[in-house]
């Protein structure tokens, strides 16, 4: 019988349960991962860094989730907090200061080898890593917009913005 | 992870339906327990700290209150040497600075770490 994350959750924090936190962990390691290994430009080694540091944060502030939203919308969160806690140490991981956009708006508006289609993991990592984030967070892992808005604690609209620029990027970018 | 998760034929969208089937779930590959054996025990990490500074604080608080006097004439008695350029002893109050420094620092951190 599969628990919900809700009773997982309950049975976290009423019993102090790591097994039933073991199962939030194997639940959501493979979005968390994945996203970050997006946001890191697959340096698998940051990625996993950062998303162990996710769970830990997770369980030490459990008791702060209000419930109101999904668990993966909230553990989404705390990834995006975590990265841009290490992006202060790390400006490669910047994902909001002006000089390091303006840069990956470079590498956006560079055009790919006429002829050659880049398939959908290089179109990704073209992108500017807002939009990138947006994407990964609204087309790959379900998110509504207002769900990714709170995650990236950003403006709904400027999750709309991204979520649009980079799928117009991509689709000129793969030809469809 | 949605609730009702969008069939791949249902999206529209050829980005999105190009998207949703790029995803490939990563293996586990001992990421969990890994996680596990980091979990720190719930909760005491933080009672402890604020235990700490409580205690700090209290102790600093009785200690400025039993010797209020004394403490203030200190402060005169500093400000009147300063006046004479006898730095030497107005350095003396640089660890006092530096201490409540910290203290107000980590009060700063902590409280931004839960917020």
């Amino acid at each position: 019988m599969a628990f919900s994350d809700a009773d997982l959750l309950a049975r976290v924090l009423q019993s102090e349960d790591p097994n039933a936190f073991g199962e939030l962990v194997r639940r959501y390691q493979s979005p968390v991962r994945a996203f970050l290994l997006r946001m890191t430009r697959g340096d698998a080694h940051q990625a996993d860094d950062l998303a162990q540091e996710t769970f830990v944060r997770a369980w030490r502030k459990l008791d702060q989730f209000r419930g109101t939203g999904r668990f993966s919308t909230w553990l989404f969160g705390i990834a995006i907090n975590e990265l841009r806690s290490r992006a202060r140490r790390d400006r490669r991981l910047r994902f909001e200061a002006p000089e390091d956009l303006a840069a990956d708006m470079d590498l956006a508006a560079e055009r790919p080898n006429p002829g050659v289609r880049l398939d959908v993991n290089d179109a990704l990592q073209r992108l500017t890593p807002a939009e990138r984030a947006a994407l990964v967070l609204c087309c790959q892992n379900g998110l509504t917009h207002e769900e990714a808005a709170q995650a990236l604690n950003c403006p709904l609209g400027t999750v709309k913005t991204n979520v649009l620029r980079g799928k117009e990027k991509m689709r000129k970018w793969l030809q469809l | 992870m949605n609730d009702k998760p969008l069939k791949a034929d249902e999206t529209p969208d050829p980005i999105e339906r190009l998207l949703r089937e790029s995803v490939t779930p990563l293996p586990d590959d001992g990421f969990t327990r890994r996680v596990m054996l980091a979990l720190p025990p719930r909760g005491r990490p933080d009672l402890l700290r604020f235990g700490l500074l409580g205690s700090a604080l209290l102790a600093g608080a009785v200690v400025f209150l039993c010797r209020a006097p004394a403490a203030g004439e200190t402060v005169l008695e500093f400000l009147r040497h300063a006046r004479h350029g006898e730095w030497v002893l107005v350095l003396g109050l640089a660890p006092v600075i530096v201490g409540l420094g910290a203290l107000l620092w980590g009060l700063v951190s902590v409280a931004l770490e839960e917020s």
